[in-house]
């Protein structure tokens, strides 16, 4: 054993094991900074991620292009030409018009907050062994993005910034346990909290537990964030009720909500850096 | 005889040059959505490939070859505080410290290896997502969700195997070794 602690393969093991204990040490006392070394890496691999995200993005487009073509070219033989032309300029028309209604929904929450500061970014990668849909942004600490930063699309709450490095930030979408958010209910003005379960997660659910079973909350009620929460601006819309079940444990009512953003075809996001 | 050893020294940094660039491209992939969902699963093809480096390289590299690609894992990480970095530099290191001490190199221990290190990570994630996250311990997650990330991840073993073999065997030192020694030079330069 001692012979074995004398080889360099254990020197070089300790010397790397104290690197990275001392990097993560460091982030847990700096609260959502990254590890510098993580920092580090993410410098040279954040910019590789945005160009291989761009390239996955395009060969999509590409195979989806082709898949609609040959759907479209049994119905339509004779107008091969002309069809492939509409069809790119269909592509291109689809892409301007999703562009177009993400900034219509920013200018909108612009025009009605103007103290508001946001940041367009794009999603570079995701954690494939993460239950609840996490993800990374390109876009960090120099372009002004802090942890506990709100994360949208349009008007829809997504998430909140988990972690920032220089060039990149993680994001914790609302389908997370750890992420809870005060909540109103439009109609009838009750107050409530976010939570979930690896359960309802995987379904795409939220819930408001504790509301009291006299509740006036029903199905297709709209919940936005309240203003007496801290994180988050008052006003943006998490989800839409879809059903108030009766908790016989607790002896209270709990809403089983369906987010407002669609998480399966996020691409670009804003993230409120100040409000 | 100086050409021969310079020659072997260069297959070396070729070698890691290429085992880089590896890592780099596989943890692009496991990060952006390059590889294709199965039935809702997402592979983590590091494991493997950490894996399969630990074994087919010498020690010190694959220890280096783990915290990188445990670092790139990080970078793209909801949590970049480098637990994936610490994890990959122990299954490097006593993956490479087994070969040496106790194991054969072949595919039969590439895969026990392998499932061991997927096993035991998306364990530790099952039980941090039920302790951290205050979800408490769901055996339909563990079966639903990571259960077939696990099947994918090794599923992918055996490609990751073909490419660090590949890799390794095209730059190895044994070609330069048998030349040594036809040269009637330095035969025990292995060592």
């Amino acid at each position: 054993m001692k012979r074995f602690t004398k080889t360099v393969a254990f020197k070089t093991f300790a010397a790397v094991m104290a690197m990275l204990v001392a990097g993560a040490g460091l982030s847990l006392v700096s609260r959502g900074k990254a590890s510098p070394v993580v920092s580090a890496v993410g410098w040279i691999v954040s910019p590789l991620q945005t160009v291989c995200s761009s390239v996955a993005n395009g060969f999509a487009d590409f195979f989806s292009f082709f898949r609609s073509s040959a759907v479209l070219q049994a119905e339509l033989n004779k107008k091969e030409a002309e069809l492939n032309a509409y069809r790119e300029r269909l592509v291109d028309y689809d892409k301007t018009r999703q562009k177009l209604e993400l900034y219509e929904q920013f200018l909108e929450l612009k025009k009605e907050n103007p103290q508001h500061q946001f940041e367009e970014a794009s999603i570079i990668g995701g954690d494939p062994a993460g239950q609840f849909g996490g993800f990374t942004l390109n876009r960090g600490s120099v372009s002004g993005v802090s942890v506990n930063d709100p994360v949208l699309v349009g008007k829809n709450l997504v998430g909140i910034v988990a972690a920032v490095t220089a060039t990149s930030c993680q994001v914790k979408t609302i389908l997370n346990p750890d992420v809870h958010v005060i909540v109103y209910e439009t109609a009838t003005g009750e107050i409530g909290y976010t939570e979930t379960t690896p359960a309802l997660a995987q379904q795409g659910l939220l819930s408001i537990p504790e509301l009291l079973r006299s509740s006036a909350i029903s199905g297709g009620g709209q919940i936005c964030t309240s203003s007496e929460g801290t994180f988050y601006p008052a006003d943006l819309i998490v989800g839409t009720v879809q059903e108030v079940r009766m908790d016989d444990q607790s002896l209270s009512a709990v809403a089983i909500l369906k987010p407002a953003a669609n998480f399966e075809s996020l691409r670009d996001v804003f993230v409120l850096t100040s409000f | 005889m100086l050409s021969v050893l310079r020659k072997s020294k260069r297959n070396q940094y070729i070698r890691r040059l290429l085992l880089s660039l590896l890592v780099f491209l596989v943890a692009t992939a496991q990060s952006v959505p390059w590889l294709p969902l199965v039935f809702g699963a997402a592979a983590l093809p590091l494991l493997p490939l950490v894996v399969c480096i630990a074994v087919l390289e010498q020690e010190v590299p694959a220890i280096l070859f783990g915290a990188l690609a445990g670092l790139c894992w990080d970078a793209a990480s909801p949590d970049p505080r480098g637990w994936h970095a610490l994890y990959l530099t122990v299954v490097a290191f006593v993956c490479a410290a087994l070969m040496r001490y106790i194991l054969n190199r072949n595919i039969w221990t590439v895969t026990l290896l392998s499932s061991a290190a997927a096993f035991v990570y998306l364990l530790l994630r099952w039980l941090l997502d039920a302790f951290s996250g205050g979800t408490g311990l769901e055996p339909s997650s563990a079966v639903v969700f990571y259960l077939p990330r696990f099947a994918y991840t090794m599923v992918l073993l055996a490609p990751c195997y073909a490419l660090v073999r590949g890799i390794v065997r095209k730059t190895a030192r044994k070609r330069i070794d048998a030349r040594i020694s036809e040269t009637g030079g330095i035969g025990q330069i292995r060592s």
